[in-house]
């Protein structure tokens, strides 16, 4: 049956592209929140608005879509984080085994495919990347990571992020000098 | 005073991007299958949709609304009292003879038939319009 058939052809597109850009979104999110379950929540909500909402939508049009899904989610996540941490301080917590912020050497994940000299290089490179990242500001760091990581142009990027292509400019030279600061000496 | 080697932009984005496509195809085996766990629930919610979605029951509903279209305009209600008018002229039957008329409804009732192959039926018509003639000639 062709309806049967276009809807075997559109799960078939939403799973591969899912499947490609899982893993960066997940990363994506992981930096911005320091936290790897509530990245893993921010990815699910983005999936599924996706697919309820717009996977009838173009299959080009997917990409740009799911990247506005998920800067809104994780906007939406630092709005209640930045309630609550004003909550806590407003009532005085102290909380000493708060898990929210994890350990950049934690969210680096184990490569065994590497000589241990370049492992190292590597791996301290990354934690230097995940330290320099999350103390972007989010809109520097959500810039950035389009920009360079997927690839987008400043147009895309804008449109994603809601913002002018000037705004973009500005974010991604701001975020690019930070990282250039922190980053310049790891050759 | 010593500087510090630093890299040059278009350098450091490359080395950036690398290694994030690195910190990706690395991710321990947990995430790796609570993401692919995330990927088949979103999945099954574009399957539940799209069976409610109107386009789907789009050539199904069509279909229905012919066929009705099509009963209606064979069957029409009104088909059935031009048929009885028609009868009723034939036979000579007016409007001032509603015993009659009953009976000629009846018989030309569609729904009715078993009640037409009755000979009991036909008995009781005579005696019924025997009852109605003795009537009329009082």
């Amino acid at each position: 049956m062709p309806m049967e058939r276009d809807f075997d052809k559109q799960y078939l597109s939403m799973n591969h592209f899912l499947a490609d850009i899982e893993g960066r979104a997940f990363r994506m999110a992981q930096i911005a929140t320091g936290n790897r379950d509530d990245a893993l929540e921010i990815v699910q909500d983005t999936m599924m608005k996706l697919v309820q909402k717009y996977s009838h939508h173009p299959a080009t049009e997917w990409k740009a879509l799911f990247y506005s899904i998920l800067n809104t989610r994780i906007l939406d996540w630092h709005r209640r984080q930045s309630v609550r941490n004003r909550f806590r301080s407003w009532l005085n917590w102290h909380d000493d085994d708060d898990e929210s912020i994890e350990d950049a050497l934690a969210q680096h994940p184990d490569d065994t495919s590497q000589t241990p000299d370049a492992k190292l290089q590597d791996n301290q490179f990354m934690v230097s990347l995940n330290v320099a990242l999350s103390a972007l500001p989010l809109r520097q760091q959500q810039v950035f990571l389009l920009r360079v990581w997927e690839g987008m142009d400043i147009n895309e990027a804008a449109s994603i992020m809601q913002c002018s292509a000037s705004s973009v400019k500005t974010h991604y030279a701001r975020a690019l000098e930070k990282l250039r600061e922190k980053l310049g000496d790891h050759q | 005073m010593t500087t510090k080697p630093t890299m040059e932009p278009t350098q450091l984005e490359s080395k950036i991007k690398s290694s994030l496509d690195a910190s990706v195809t690395s991710l321990d085996q947990d995430t790796q299958q609570a993401l692919a766990a995330i990927r088949e629930i979103s999945l099954k919610k574009q399957q539940h949709r799209t069976w409610f979605n109107f386009n789907a029951w789009r050539p199904a509903s069509a279909f229905a609304l012919s066929a009705l279209l099509a009963i209606l305009f064979v069957y029409q209600p009104n088909s059935l009292d031009d048929a009885l008018q028609r009868v009723a002229s034939q036979q000579n039957i007016s409007h001032e003879q509603p015993e009659h008329l009953t009976m000629l409804e009846l018989i030309t009732n569609t729904e009715d038939l078993e009640t037409a192959t009755d000979p009991d039926f036909y008995v009781w018509i005579d005696e019924v319009l025997a009852t109605e003639g003795m009537k009329n000639a009082v």
